[in-house]
């Protein structure tokens, strides 16, 4: 009894990977754009501070946020803030047939193997960076309900200032 | 205590690991457990006003993992 | 003018309101759906040799509040006609023979039920109550439930608890109920006096996600009933010892004050992505109680995608019970030689094979407000059969019957 307990534990324990924390620098990715294919690295975003979105067609808070991240970025673009969301379907189809229903002018890249959605661990469905002017994330958030929306253009407003 | 055994074989032959952005398939409308709680009251109402059987159905899981 | 109430069938679907309604079967822990829902059902059963016909009327409504909490009500009405099984005798052969209650009855049952969840990050906790109301039987019941996530949300623990007090006040004398009769002076009908019934039910379960295509659910519930568990509308035939033939005695239906019931349900749902996505879904349940009897219900559907929104849904169900240990057809000696005694079709040893089929389609590109759109339709044809029971111990088909349920729903995302 006392051994399956301890083995249960250690299995509880979230197998702990190297995760992108609060005050470390965002992974340098280089992920194709979900439209056209075109090879987009995040250093292309140097500079500014990005909002960096993890989401997928099957999430139904993903569809939510949209809307709300797009009247954000036509808001605050002008300022140096930049979204750039991040596709995990597996099937580009349905990435494609969700930025139909839910149109989007910010960068929308893809990452089909999850190969760097791993890197910066992302925990929930959708998970978002906040990535300041230095490239250092700043905050994390997991999942989306519409009042999120208040605090994540606080704390945007607030890196743009700095 | 049976239970509490049954619970921990389940969670340790836990299978695979399965990531929360791996989790479009069930996510699925057809892949929840309950697809039509209102179909699924109708049924059993009927079914347990001709049946002694009672129970056993409640509970979630599954699905996105979102928020 | 005297009312003709013989709510026989009415009985078989009060004794069925027991059924602790109000279980949360789709919520899950962390995950608040900001849309609100509006669904509306209508189910049609009938069933053979023009017995009992129910229309069933059901609405149902959710809202978020706030950031963390959903809020959900619906309302039913039943409309219930026909006859229902009364008693069984014996024939001029000594064959059983169920006879139906007489005149046709026509009777309605409005239940309202409503709950709050709130949710947390890796929990979920829920609050429900309601009540159902008709001629002669009303019932109010409240219940609870509790859901954690684990292990990265791939594991749920799901915890319930649900009450239901109910009180028959049958339409006519009935002894067993607890103290001697009523007579309405103005229309001369002659009502028992209250029976009460408490109900509790405990579930602990546990949800795992097997792997990225399937998942597996395994509750356990215990159901502890006391109070007065008998139909107040069906009677018990005995004959005589010595001579089979000659009927001795007609007694009410009396079953024990108690009940204890346990069953055990695993379900069993997988993902086929070269099928379009299909799904299957196989459910097992063993349930047994101190009556006596032992029950295997088995059912199996599968959803089936087939383009531009469609989803066809065939569905089949095995279900067989032994019969209780005070159950028999008819009795022999007299009443006093039994503790309990029941000839109800309901308590007997059956098997049960069901099929059916439903086709939905769900609408995404509409006018806003209006997120989504869901039309369903469906139909099961119920056969009950004594020589379908798991063993066959067949006591002949004197009870068998069988029905129709078709139901429509129309569902609304906003």
């Amino acid at each position: 009894m006392k051994k399956i307990l301890a083995i249960f534990s250690l299995a509880a324990v979230a197998v702990v990977v190297n995760a992108t924390e609060v005050g470390q620098p965002a992974p340098q990715f280089m992920l194709p754009t979900l439209k056209t294919d075109s090879p987009t690295p995040l250093k292309q975003f140097a500079g500014k501070v990005i909002y960096l979105d993890f989401w997928a067609s099957w999430c139904a808070p993903c569809k939510t946020s949209f809307p709300l991240l797009n009247k954000l970025h036509q808001k605050l673009k002008a300022q140096g803030f930049e979204v750039v969301a991040v596709n995990l379907d597996e099937d580009k189809a349905n990435g494609e047939k969700f930025l139909q229903e839910v149109p989007v002018d910010f960068t929308v890249l893809r990452d089909a193997s999850g190969e760097w959605a791993d890197k910066f661990v992302v925990d929930s469905m959708p998970t978002s960076f906040i990535i300041d002017k230095n490239g250092v994330v700043q905050k994390i958030h997991h999942g989306f309900v519409s009042d999120d929306i208040t605090e994540i253009e606080a704390k945007i407003t607030e890196l743009l200032k700095k | 205590m049976k239970l509490i055994t049954l619970f921990l074989l389940i969670t340790l032959t836990a299978c695979t690991e399965v990531l929360p952005r791996q989790r479009g398939n069930l996510a699925l409308p057809q892949m929840a457990l309950t697809p039509d709680p209102l179909e699924f009251g109708l049924r059993q109402h009927t079914a347990f006003s001709k049946e002694a059987a009672n129970g056993g159905y409640g509970g979630g899981g599954g699905g996105c993992g979102c928020n | 003018m005297k009312k003709n109430k013989t709510s026989q069938a009415l009985a078989k679907l009060n004794l069925a309101a027991l059924a602790l309604t109000g279980v949360m079967q789709e919520a899950q822990a962390g995950r608040v759906e900001e849309s609100y829902n509006f669904d509306f059902q209508y189910g049609n059963y009938v069933e053979s040799s023009n017995r009992m016909k129910v229309d069933i009327f059901e609405t149902a409504v959710s809202a978020p509040i706030g950031k963390s909490m959903t809020f959900a009500a619906s309302a039913v009405r039943d409309v219930i006609s026909g006859a229902s099984p009364k008693y069984n005798r014996k024939d001029a052969k000594g064959n059983i023979v169920q006879t139906l209650s007489g005149a046709s009855i026509f009777e309605q049952r409005d239940g309202v039920n409503s709950n709050l969840t709130y949710f947390f990050d890796n929990a979920l906790l829920n609050f429900g109550g309601g009540f159902s109301q008709e001629q002669d039987y009303t019932s109010r019941f409240a219940n609870t439930n509790l859901s954690f996530d684990f292990n990265k949300k791939l594991t749920t623990l799901n915890l319930g608890a649900n009450v239901a007090f109910d009180v028959v006040e049958p339409s006519k004398a009935n002894a067993d109920c607890s103290k001697g009769v009523v007579t309405n002076e103005e229309t001369g009908e002659i009502r028992g006096a209250n029976c009460h019934k408490t109900s509790q039910q405990y579930l602990i379960g546990v949800s795992q996600i097997l792997d990225k295509d399937s998942l597996l659910q395994l509750n356990m519930t215990v159901n502890y009933s006391e109070g007065y568990l008998s139909d107040p509308y069906k009677q018990v035939y005995f004959y005589n010892a010595d001579n089979p033939l000659r009927l001795s005695d007609i007694q009410n239906d009396k079953r024990p004050r108690d009940k204890m019931q346990f069953a055990w349900l695993a379900q069993y749902v997988r993902h086929f992505e070269g099928l379009n996505n299909a799904a299957l879904h196989a459910d097992y349940r063993f349930s047994t109680d101190d009556w006596g009897i032992n029950s295997h219900t088995t059912e199996l559907s599968w959803h089936q995608p087939i383009g531009a929104g469609f989803q066809l849904i065939p569905r089949f169900r095995y279900y067989s019970q032994d019969s209780a240990d005070f159950y028999a057809p008819v009795f022999y000696g007299t009443h006093k030689d039994y503790s309990a005694y029941s000839g109800d079709y309901r308590l007997a040893g059956f098997g049960a094979l069901s099929g059916g089929f439903k086709i939905a389609k769900t609408f995404t590109e509409l006018n806003k407000p209006i997120e989504q759109m869901k039309l369903q339709a469906g139909v099961e044809y119920y056969d009950h059969s004594a020589a379908y029971q798991l063993g066959n111990t067949n006591v002949g088909s004197f009870a068998d019957f069988s029905y129709y349920l078709i139901n429509a729903s129309v569902n609304l995302k906003f």
